[in-house]
């Protein structure tokens, strides 16, 4: 093989450098800004199926939000726009819920708060059982964490 | 002549992503959603690219004006353009509209895809242009160092 003529190795070796600290230098003000504006210091892992609050409303409108928490929860408080769909009127909410699906958007479950499992079991059930493709999320923190925003 | 292509499309260039940049930055959470709309990355990392690239674009934008750092800057602009391209080239594949990020299927999208299309690859051009002015500077002067030292 014969070796790289001297300018082009020069001008590759320059070229290297240079993207190599400017990146390096954008990485500082990226930092500062993720952390003021998207508050990354409060932000726990995600597991799969996850989403977090304020991705969720960066959504907006492009979110179907369902409320996998008792009717008397629901009824006190929820999520603008949210259906109620829970494990234990899933035989009686699952027809409601057809009707306002819309397969464009993004369906986000939540329950109370972090312990609770009743979303994922809601979110898992429309995944096995209604066979829906939307991209179905759960919401970290749950109705607690969208209060809390 | 040549120098003078140069410097009206290093100005360009420079004001255009710095521009974009700031605004990027300005609006870290708009420029996320943006990025989740191509559908490419999961949400954490269109969280990261969305805060670090308009940092890219601004220092990049900058190194362009200033001529400092000016071909990690074109390398970095080019590098981004190319990212850029394949992911609306992608989207358009996939019928995907990119100002909501869903598809409507049987339906047109909103996004205009050949208007950005060309104007990536007009950027782009623009950046080999760069390079090659500057790869040509490279080697007249690396000749007349040789010449020097003969």
């Amino acid at each position: 093989m014969e070796p790289e003529p001297p300018v082009m190795s020069e001008f590759s070796r320059r070229l290297l450098r240079q993207l190599a600290a400017l990146l390096a230098l954008a990485a500082a003000p990226a930092l500062v800004s993720g952390a003021l504006q998207l508050e990354w210091h409060r932000r726990e892992s995600l597991d799969a199926g996850e989403i977090r609050a304020a991705t969720a409303r960066l959504w907006g409108e492009g979110v179907q939000w369902v409320d996998a928490r008792p009717r008397r929860r629901f009824a006190q408080e929820h999520i603008a726009g949210a259906i109620l769909l829970n494990e234990d009127e899933w035989g009686r909410l699952v027809a409601k819920f057809l009707d306002a699906w819309d397969p464009e958007k993004t369906i986000v479950v939540y329950c109370d708060g972090g312990g609770c499992e009743a979303s994922k079991a809601v979110a898992e059930r429309l995944r096995t059982e209604l066979k829906l493709e939307n991209p179905i999320y759960v919401l970290k923190g749950g109705w607690q964490a969208w209060k809390g925003e | 002549m040549i120098g003078a292509l140069g410097l009206v499309l290093r100005l360009a260039l420079g004001g255009i992503f710095l521009t974009i940049g700031a605004l990027h930055a300005w609006d870290a959470p708009r420029f996320v959603l943006a990025f989740q709309n191509y559908d490419l990355l999961p949400p954490d990392a269109s969280m990261v690219f969305g805060v670090y690239l308009p940092w890219v674009e601004i220092l990049a934008a900058l190194g362009l004006l200033a001529r400092r750092l000016y071909l990690g800057s074109l390398a970095a602009l080019g590098g981004m353009l190319l990212i850029f391209l394949a992911a609306i080239v992608s989207a358009w594949q996939r019928g995907l509209d990119i100002t909501c990020g869903c598809w409507r299927e049987g339906e047109k999208v909103a996004t205009h895809f050949p208007q950005l299309v060309a104007r990536d690859a007009t950027m782009l051009a623009a950046v080999a242009v760069l390079v090659a002015i500057e790869w040509r500077r490279c080697a007249v002067n690396s000749k007349d160092n040789l010449a020097e030292r003969l």
